[in-house]
């Protein structure tokens, strides 16, 4: 049991990158089923909307899904639009709200749908149906607009041995698709490095603090949990006792919904507070 | 269960090792699923293009994502643009920093890169397919300059008859990768070899303290995760008791920012006074308040391990 253990905590210290992993390994897999079982370009004037839909459809789907699962998303929203005019969710303004909520939030669900897109573009089957019908690239491989070519460029998804009679000179719809989905993995990976710089380098705590914090964090989710199923249940008892006659109802102590309010706000560690939640901060704002 | 255990054991005490070997099939296997089923070399002027992005892009990768698991960096990145000067990170400024710090950890961060590539010049097919497109080699090969040999050359990594005909008196391309490929090998391992050297001849102290420092700062830090993630369950439970109950909550205390601040500056060695780690330096020095925290020390390279975080990956 030990040893077991000793496994389980391997794999939650790296959780990261083992998720990260997970998470390439079914987005390639689900591309390659899609592409070989599923995928079948139609090799006509539809192929770019086809091919488009394939890529991008699927994308779409992912984005929206990161989005749902995201706790963060509903603390934001929940409640925003109620009569009260008391605007505790985001108290510093809309263009801040953005900046400090918003644009993290859509960085980390954009994680799943473009590494569909990277993945998908390294197969590169999507990509060359979209392109055989996209005027750009027709233009490209027809110098001179001829329909002959037109009609030959369509049909490369459904035939190999074409690709190789049009795009002789030219990179092929295949090398292209590729060299796009390696541009656009170095450029998130980038991305990621400098976003994750800036955002390192403008932190408010230093490094051991940062870390603690995101600790207690967790505790805080887990404890929470906890403490509000003690209490629903201590409530549920009371109620269901008081109702079926065993005993009178006695005083019972919960949070007002004022409380409730205060500590469902987004909080941010800053270096001015020494706070590491909303509820830490409203408790010790009791005192 | 007891075997079991042995073996967990072996795992643990070999994990470097292991752990670099696990990383090396992994390349291998990547770079035989890349080879086979993604990589189709396009035969014509944009080979060198297409092979160099399948050769060089997933390095930069791994590159980047090295320089991303390594805690020494964040360690001394974090918090340095916030409004507070008290600047203990790096008070030596920031090119002493760049190549006392940066420099080494590029160093590391090299290993899986070099480790893609060097795999991926034995597969061959990468290399072959940029070289073929290369004006130094299309000059080596056809010694006339023609455009039909050019062509011809063009056309090697699609046809295995071709690369015959064409480089009969001359070393293959797909020999040629294969030779870079050791030479590749015996470099990295020929400047590991002086780097270690070089580290360890420069270390403060002796092999013997060496190996504690190392066992003491790995103890060190599973400690303090464990007295934090305690301190932290004292502080959670304590606020939603509060939250929950109707009762005021009593006084609990916690580092200030300062302290952590000061334990999170990167480590140097001081030969005057000998502290193993930032929080011993802190604790010995009345919670860095004397005037012996803020003195100097020099940055060690044999001494990284202090700063890396040796238990988890959480930069990501």
């Amino acid at each position: 049991m030990d040893s077991l253990q000793k496994v389980v905590d391997f794999c939650i210290r790296h959780q990261t990158i083992l998720g990260c992993s997970i998470v390439s390994l079914l987005t390639a897999a689900g591309e390659h089923v899609f592409s070989s079982v599923v995928f079948q370009c139609p090799c006509n004037s539809k192929n770019m909307l086809y091919g488009c839909a394939f890529l991008l459809a699927p994308a779409f789907v992912l984005l929206v899904l990161s989005f749902m699962v995201n706790p963060r998303t509903w603390r934001l929203l929940t409640g925003k639009c109620s009569l009260e005019k008391d605007d505790q969710c985001c108290p510093w303004g809309f263009r801040a709200c953005f900046c400090q909520a918003l644009l993290p939030m859509t960085a980390k669900a954009s994680v799943a749908p473009l590494t569909w897109i990277a993945v998908a573009l390294l197969g590169a089957n999507f990509y060359e149906c979209a392109a055989s019908g996209s005027s750009v690239i027709q233009s490209y491989y027809c110098k001179d607009n001829g329909t002959v070519c037109l009609n030959l460029l369509l049909q490369v998804p459904c035939d190999e041995k074409l690709s190789a009679k049009i795009s002789s000179e030219r990179l092929s719809l295949h090398a292209q698709s590729q060299l796009i989905g390696w541009l656009l993995i170095a450029s998130i990976i980038t991305g990621v490095l400098i976003s994750t710089c800036v955002r390192r380098c403008c932190s408010p705590v230093s490094y051991l603090q940062l870390k603690f914090y995101e600790i207690y964090t967790e505790k805080e989710n887990e404890i929470f949990e906890i403490k509000a199923k003690d209490h629903a249940t201590k409530l549920a008892e009371r109620n269901a006792d008081c109702f079926f006659g065993i005993i009178d109802p006695a005083e019972f102590c919960a949070p007002k919904k004022d409380d409730w309010h205060k500590i469902s706000t987004i909080f941010t560690i800053n270096a001015k507070e020494k706070y590491y939640s909303t509820l830490h901060r409203h408790v010790s704002n009791k005192r | 269960m007891d075997r079991l255990h042995k073996v967990v054991k072996f795992f643990i005490h070999h994990q470097t090792i292991l752990s670099c070997s696990v990383v090396s099939l992994m390349t291998i296997a990547s770079e035989q699923i890349f080879s086979s089923v993604v990589f189709k070399c396009p035969c014509n002027s944009w080979n060198m293009v297409y092979g160099c992005a399948f050769l060089l892009v997933p390095a930069f990768i791994l590159l980047v994502l090295g320089i991303m698991v390594n805690a020494r960096i964040w360690r001394l990145c974090t918090g340095k643009c916030s409004s507070e000067k008290d600047d203990q990170c790096c008070p030596r400024g920031f090119c002493a920093c760049c190549c006392q710090v940066v420099l080494p950890m590029t160093a590391k961060a090299l290993v899986a890169p070099l480790t893609w590539i060097v795999v991926a010049l034995f597969g061959a097919n990468f290399y072959e397919c940029a070289a073929s497109g290369d004006i130094r080699i299309q000059r080596s090969f056809c010694k006339d300059n023609g455009t039909i040999c050019r062509n011809l050359l063009l056309k090697v990594p699609c046809d295995e008859k071709l690369s015959a005909k064409i480089s009969s008196e001359w070393l293959g391309l797909h020999a040629q990768s294969q030779l870079i490929g050791w030479f590749l090998i015996a470099c990295i391992m020929t400047v590991a070899l002086i780097s270690t050297c070089v580290r360890h001849c420069c270390s403060p102290v002796s092999y013997l303290q060496l190996r504690f420092w190392k066992i003491y700062s790995k103890k060190e830090q599973e400690l303090f995760e464990n007295k934090a993630k305690e301190h932290a369950n004292k502080l959670a439970e304590r606020n939603t008791n509060c939250f929950f109950e109707p009762t005021d909550p009593a006084a609990f205390h916690t580092p200030s920012n300062k302290d952590w601040q000061k334990i999170s500056a990167l480590y140097t060695f001081n030969s005057q006074e000998q502290y193993y780690i930032m929080i011993h330096k802190f604790v010995n020095t009345n919670r860095g308040n004397s005037a012996k925290f803020k003195e100097e020390g020099q940055n060690v390279a044999v001494l990284e391990f202090v700063d890396e975080d040796q238990s988890s990956v959480s930069e990501l």
